[in-house]
This record gives C-alpha cells, sequence and structure tokens, in this order.
C-alpha cells in the first residue's frame, strides 16, 4: 500500500557509475527522501550538501531512526524500539503484563506522516524563496505526538501515566474503562461528562429505562454539567456495573445502530473482515480497485482519507514491480535508450 | 515574527485534538492562527488536566497548551447573529478555515464552504469528523478515545487470551492530524499555481485505516483476519518487552536476524544462550515461549538504561520501554530540542513539542504561549475588523464578544 501510485526503478548506488545515474536524476527531482543509517549517504558522496551542489533548491528528507546527529544517531530501531523510545509502548496494555504493541507495525508510518508534513513545508518555503533545505526526521521523535497528555503529566504535575488495560487514565485519581464486553464481541464507549458527554449520557439512560435495565443514577445525574473528565472514580464504578449488564444483553451491531439513532458515543470493537465490508465505508467509494501482482481479480485498497471538492482522490495505480519503470524514468528524465539501459543492466548498475 | 507561514492566516473553528494540532503547525511557523471559542462551551482539552497547581479551569490545561503555542483566542458567540457576522468578516482576511464539528452542525451557523465561498471566493475549507461528512453514517459522533475501536486498532491490540485494549488515547487524532496539516500546504500551494481555493472533507476514521492498510490487504489477498499477537512478530525471534531492576521498567528487543542472536547470545554470556538450537530463527521460533522467560530472567537483573546502552553497542535494535519522565530527560530528544519549556502566568512552566523533522534552513521561531481563552479578542477587532473602542465594548457588554477572565 505505501507504494500504491509510485514508479519504480532499481539503480546500484555500491557503484560510482550508478552513483552517477543517479546524480543525473537529482538533477531533475525537486524533493529527494531516503532512509538510509546517518552516514551512507555521505560515504557515497550523495548526502544533501553533495546533491544540493547539483540541483540548487532541493529538498533532501532523510528519515532515519533516532535523527542524524546526537547520543544515538547511530543506534538500530524496528517498530517495537521506536514505539518503547517514543512513549506509546509504555501506556498500552494491562497493569500486570508487560506493553504491548499494536500487532501491526505502527512506527515507520507516523516517521512517514511526518516526513511528508516536513517535506511539504518545505517544498512551501521553496515556492517561496526558492531555498531548498535538509529535512531530518527521527522516526523516535515522530512517536511523541501519539502521547497526548503524558509529557505535560510528567512536567506539570509530576506524575507517570500508567497503563491500564482497557481503561486509561485521565487524572490521577480517575480511571474510566474503554472497552466494554457485549452479546457478541466489545464495543468502545466510555463515562465522561461535558457538553457531548452529557447528552450521550443522558441518552444512554432512557435507552436503558425503555428495555426496562433503567439506572438512577445513569439516568438522573447531570452529566453535563460536570468537565469532561470531571467526574469522580466512585460516580464511575456506580455507573458501570449497570451499563455492563445493559451491554451484554445485546451484539455489538445491536449497540452501534441504537447508539446512532439515539446520539450516544459508541463504537463497535471490529477486525479487519468487519473493515473491509463497512457500508458506510462501501456507499462511500472508500475502496479503489486496483490490479495486484499473481491475482487474476482486483484488490480493493483504502484511498487517500481525503473528499476534495467533493471527490475522494484515487490511487494512480497499484505498487510498481521491481524496476518496472525503467525505461520509461531513464528515458524521460535523462535521455537513457533502451540499448543503453540493456548495457548498464549487464553491467550490473541498474 | 518569522517562519515558512508568515502571512497566512487561519480561522481554526476546530476543537479538541485534530483540527487544533492541524493548525499548530502553521502557527509555529509563523501563521496567524484565530481560534474561535467560546467561554460557555471551551474546549474539552481546556477541561483536561494536568493543570497549573492542579487547578481545573479553562486557562490552566497544559494539556491543552501543548497543541495551540502561538495562537490567538477570539472569544465569541456564535449562537447570536452579530458573533457569525463578525466570524465572516475574519474569514474575508482569511486563506484558511478549519473546524471538526460533526456534520451538519457548520450548515446550521451559516459558517459552511457555500457560504464562506460568497464572502472569500479561494477560501480553503477543511472540515473533519469522525465518519466524514457524507455516507450513511456521517452523522455520528464521538471521539478518539472511541473511535480506535472502529477503524480496528483495538481489536489487533493486546494479547491472544485477553480482550482488546485500546491504544492509548484518542489514538486517531495522531495519525489525522498530519494528513490535514499535509493536504493544508498542498491547497496553498494549488492556490497559488491556480488562484483557486479548496474543499477538503476528512474522515478521521479514514485517516486511522490509512494506518491498518497492511492489516487490510492482508484480508483482501490472503482473506486473512488479523487478531491480537501480543508482542510477537511474524518473521524475528525473539522479539519482545522484558522486565528490568526496578518498578515497572522494561527494555524492548528486536532480533532481527542470525547474526544479531549470536552478538545478543554473547551479551548474555551464559549456557542457554549458546544452545545451537537458538542459532537459527526457526529454532528459536520453536521455543519462543522457552526463550523469552529466559531473557526475562537475565534482563531483570540490570537496569534498562544499561541494557540499552550494552545491546545498541552490540548493534541490536533495543529500546527502553519509555515513561513521560523517561521522555524527558531523554538525551537524544534534547540534542534535537525536541521539547520546548515556556513560561506563562496561566500555565506555569510547561513543556511544548511540535514536529518530528528538523528544518536546516528553517527552524520554527521562538514560540508564544498558549493563550488564554479570548486573550485576544480585543487585539483582534482592532487590528483585524478595525473596530472602534466602544464597538467592541458593545459587544462584549451584550456578550457576543468575550474577553479573557
Amino acid at each position: 500500500m505505501p507504494k500504491a501510485g509510485k514508479r519504480g526503478i532499481t539503480l546500484n548506488l555500491d557503484l560510482e557509475e550508478g552513483r552517477d545515474l543517479f546524480r543525473k536524476l537529482v538533477a531533475k527531482a525537486d524533493v529527494v527522501i531516503e532512509s538510509f543509517p546517518p552516514g551512507i549517504m555521505a560515504q557515497w558522496h550523495l548526502d544533501y550538501e553533495d546533491l544540493s551542489r547539483i540541483k540548487p533548491g532541493l529538498i533532501y528528507t532523510s528519515i532515519t531512526p533516532y535523527g542524524r546527529t546526537g547520543p544515538y544517531r547511530d543506534y538500530k530501531i524496528t517498530d517495537l524500539t521506536a514505539l518503547a523510545m517514543g512513549g506509546l509502548l509504555y501506556l498500552t496494555g494491562d497493569a500486570d503484563r508487560p506493553p504491548v504493541r499494536i500487532s501491526s507495525p505502527q512506527a515507520y508510518l507516523h516517521a512517514g506522516a511526518e516526513a511528508c508534513l516536513g517535506t511539504l513545508t518545505a517544498l512551501y518555503h521553496q515556492t517561496e524563496t526558492g531555498e531548498g533545505q535538509l529535512v531530518d526526521v527521527s522516526i523516535q521523535e515522530s512517536i511523541l505526538g501519539t502521547t497526548f497528555n503524558v509529557i505535560p503529566m510528567w512536567v506539570t504535575e509530576g506524575t507517570i501515566v500508567p497503563r491500564m488495560g482497557a481503561s486509561r487514565m485521565v487524572s490521577t485519581s480517575l480511571e474510566i474503562s474503554m472497552t466494554w464486553p457485549c452479546k457478541d464481541g466489545y464495543v468502545s464507549f466510555s463515562v465522561f461528562g461535558g457538553q457531548s458527554g452529557g447528552r450521550s449520557m443522558k441518552n444512554l439512560g432512557q435507552w436503558m429505562e425503555e428495555t426496562g435495565m433503567g439506572d438512577d443514577m445513569v439516568s438522573h445525574t447531570d452529566w453535563g454539567s460536570f468537565d469532561f473528565y470531571g467526574l469522580t472514580t466512585e460516580m464511575i464504578e456506580k455507573v458501570s456495573q449497570p451499563i455492563a449488564r445493559f451491554f451484554a444483553q445485546f451484539t455489538s451491531a445491536e449497540l452501534f445502530e441504537g447508539a446512532m439513532s439515539r446520539g450516544i458515543i459508541l463504537f463497535p470493537v471490529v477486525n479487519a473482515d468487519y473493515i473491509v465490508n463497512d457500508p458506510h465505508l462501501a456507499a462511500k467509494g472508500f475502496w479503489q480497485e486496483l490490479e495486484y501482482p499473481g491475482k487474476e481479480d482486483k484488490i480493493a485498497f483504502p484511498r487517500p482519507p481525503y473528499n476534495i471538492n467533493g471527490e475522494y482522490l484515487s490511487v494512480k495505480s497499484g505498487a510498481p514491480r521491481k524496476g518496472e519503470h525503467n525505461v520509461e524514468v531513464y528515458g524521460e528524465l535523462i535521455g537513457l535508450t533502451p540499448q543503453e539501459l540493456e548495457a548498464l543492466k549487464a553491467r550490473g548498475i541498474v | 515574527m518569522s517562519g515558512i507561514f508568515q502571512g497566512i492566516k487561519i480561522i481554526d473553528l476546530s476543537w479538541v485534538i485534530v483540527g487544533p494540532r492541524t493548525t499548530k503547525y502553521f502557527a509555529d511557523q509563523g501563521a496567524t492562527v484565530i481560534r474561535v471559542e467560546n467561554i460557555e462551551h471551551p474546549c474539552a482539552i481546556r477541561q483536561s488536566p494536568p493543570y497549573k497547581d492542579g487547578k481545573s479551569g479553562v486557562n490552566t490545561s497544559t494539556y491543552f497548551a501543548i497543541y495551540n503555542t502561538n495562537k490567538m483566542s477570539f472569544g465569541v458567540d456564535l449562537s447570536h447573529p452579530e458573533g457569525i457576522k463578525l466570524v465572516k468578516r475574519l474569514v474575508a482576511w482569511a486563506d484558511i478555515v478549519t473546524e471538526s464539528f460533526a456534520p451538519g452542525v457548520i450548515e446550521k451557523l451559516g459558517l459552511d464552504y457555500e457560504e464562506l465561498k460568497k464572502i472569500k471566493p479561494d477560501i480553503i475549507f477543511l472540515r473533519t469528523s469522525m465518519l466524514g461528512s457524507s455516507g450513511p453514517r456521517a452523522q455520528v459522533r464521538g471521539y478518539g478515545f472511541q473511535l480506535v475501536g472502529y477503524a480496528g486498532f483495538s481489536y489487533i491490540t493486546g494479547w491472544p487470551d485477553k480482550m482488546p485494549i485500546p491504544p492509548f488515547g484518542p489514538y486517531t487524532d495522531s495519525i489525522a492530524s498530519r494528513f490535514t496539516a499535509s493536504v493544508l500546504i498542498l491547497a496553498l500551494l494549488h492556490r497559488k499555481r491556480t488562484g483557486r481555493g479548496t474543499y477538503i472533507d476528512l474522515s478521521q476514521h479514514e485517516a486511522g485505516i490509512q494506518f491498518l492498510a497492511p492489516v487490510l490487504l492482508n484480508k483482501e489477498i490472503n482473506g486473512k483476519t488479523k487478531g491480537r499477537e501480543g508482542n510477537a512478530h511474524p518473521a524475528f525471534y525473539p522479539h519482545g518487552v522484558y522486565p528490568c531492576r526496578g518498578h515497572d521498567r522494561w527494555i524492548a528487543i528486536s532480533i532481527t536476524s542470525d547474526e544479531e542472536w549470536r552478538a545478543f547470545a554473547a551479551v548474555i554470556n551464559q549456557a542457554w544462550a549458546n544452545d545451537p538450537v537458538f542459532s537459527s530463527a526457526t529454532g528459536r521460533k520453536q521455543r519462543e515461549e522457552q526463550i523469552n522467560s529466559l531473557i526475562a530472567q537475565w534482563t531483570a537483573t540490570h537496569a534498562a538504561e544499561e541494557l540499552f546502552t550494552l545491546l545498541q553497542g552490540k548493534g541490536i535494535a533495543a529500546g527502553i520501554v519509555q515513561n513521560g519522565q523517561d521522555i524527558v530527560n531523554d538525551p537524544q530528544l534534547a540534542h534535537r530540542n525536541a521539547l520546548w519549556y515556556l513560561d506563562a502566568e496561566h500555565l506555569g512552566r510547561h513543556a511544548v513539542f511540535g514536529q518530528g523533522f528538523i528544518l536546516s534552513r528553517s527552524p520554527p521561531p521562538p514560540p508564544r504561549p498558549t493563550p488564554r481563552i479570548g486573550e485576544h479578542t480585543f487585539q483582534i477587532c482592532k487590528e483585524i475588523l478595525n473596530m472602534t473602542d466602544e464597538e467592541v465594548a458593545n459587544f462584549i457588554g451584550e456578550g457576543i464578544l468575550q474577553i479573557s477572565v
């Protein structure tokens, strides 16, 4: 998926001839993005300083585990260790077990999102001033944004926010359950106050009453008069049991339908099977059929999440096969003929 | 003032996290960002801990502060037609309008794209909501806290033998806000090239789903529905989080090749680690449970910091499982100036942070602290709307405009 919509070429940067070809391509480029460990591109004389001489105004985005300089610059990273060093891992999991990651890699995607934003920021500057620059992206640092109030909690209060299983801590004294069992799975729901929380709680209270499972405290507390997080643990404990009993009577689909029609903030906990069949996404045309190597049928890819001027963006094509666009790209950008490319291929350069 | 986006003007009608974090990127790089706020209905994050001196109030949250540096706050009652008129006058001056109400609300206020286009034909308009503003479930309300379940994250987070665990906080907010900020830059570049504005509608659900594309494609292509796998990895053994000396201290270790395993075994320097049965990934996979428990016994006698340095020195991807205090004291993040410390009367000394990238030529200018609610109402009325003192006083008297208290 991250490679969809791109053209793909091969090039052997270990050879000087390959590096020469790369320099010729850079002369035609606006942006270079690389994710080699720090120092590799410099060894090849392809670092920002080298390339910006070839292409003034070049934007050079470098994605490294911890950044290009600093005490950890040469350290290795994986998804798990990036989430650990960036602060997200500590916060996820049960209190009585080790911290746990999301089972599909996230860290590189956060770094990619940050690199995209940094590159576009630099590109905007370039169009205003003509100046290029180096965009130095740290995978570790790109995780910090997922820690929400954790850094303020330490700096302002001296509190270490712990992990709390299916609950979350919103202050030093308050624990709210975020995931609740229902008849056939789980739902995402939380007891909270403030304007929108208050409305949601009131509507839930009514629904419970209608089904003969009403609870005095759920129905008759003025939830809206509290701050967003201004409830006490005692209040939450008291209403949790009747709400849990209510949820246990219904499937996640029934609860979601009921919540949608009554204005209750609740979502089902869903898996991949649900998402690829989600009626909302299907009705919106979120999926885009693309060819996939080795598959006869086209595969439904998620589109970018934007509706622009009333239409979804589309992906131009599926991921390229290795070297699929060698002839096209080398031809268009630096005028190489297919014969010249064949000769380069024979020498192991492309 | 300086910064890459100096001269760009943003009217920010959004709240909570996705919208404010989006406009923060611009504010931190010099854009003029006006948050339109109402003291009667303050942003949920203004009411979220921690607070200066532990006292809750609309101006004291240092959590709110991390998303709102360098912004101005305009206090106005949008339920009053005169309030709407004032906002429209600001839109006539602006380049970008952002909002994150539930779909339909902005239309009711008369501040939707079609209306604003009449005032400012090339306006860039970003709206973002749970599920986007079209489609059968567009009306669904909520927060990222609950959306993580519907976007598929909770289901695949946790242990196979236990219930799903939501990733910490409103996780999808951290994803959506990068998509929104990026697309706004593209819209600015597009306007420059064509003179045209852009309408952008972003579903936070769909933004979150982008980060699960491999899981969805695995379903589409191989028919596999991913479940909760703890910290196990499909190709790396061992791959886990192990206890260290001290209370709730942990080290994450990923062994990605047999060569790394040999280096790791040499560091452990115990007989079991040199058992040839562990020398191949297959062997280690078959005895994953045993190996994990032996590693845990070894790590438990060491400090996480000590293991981190020791293992990284041997080329092994290890990471301290850092808590809030560790992040604040992290020497690498300090080297990159990842956290900025600010002082303000209403917030005390507090930390804010920005982006995961460093721009070699255009670092962000020194930040101004997050405003009190309505702090800049008077200044905005005078300097941007060219109102007289008397006019402003009248609006304040009628409760249409609000100033910080």
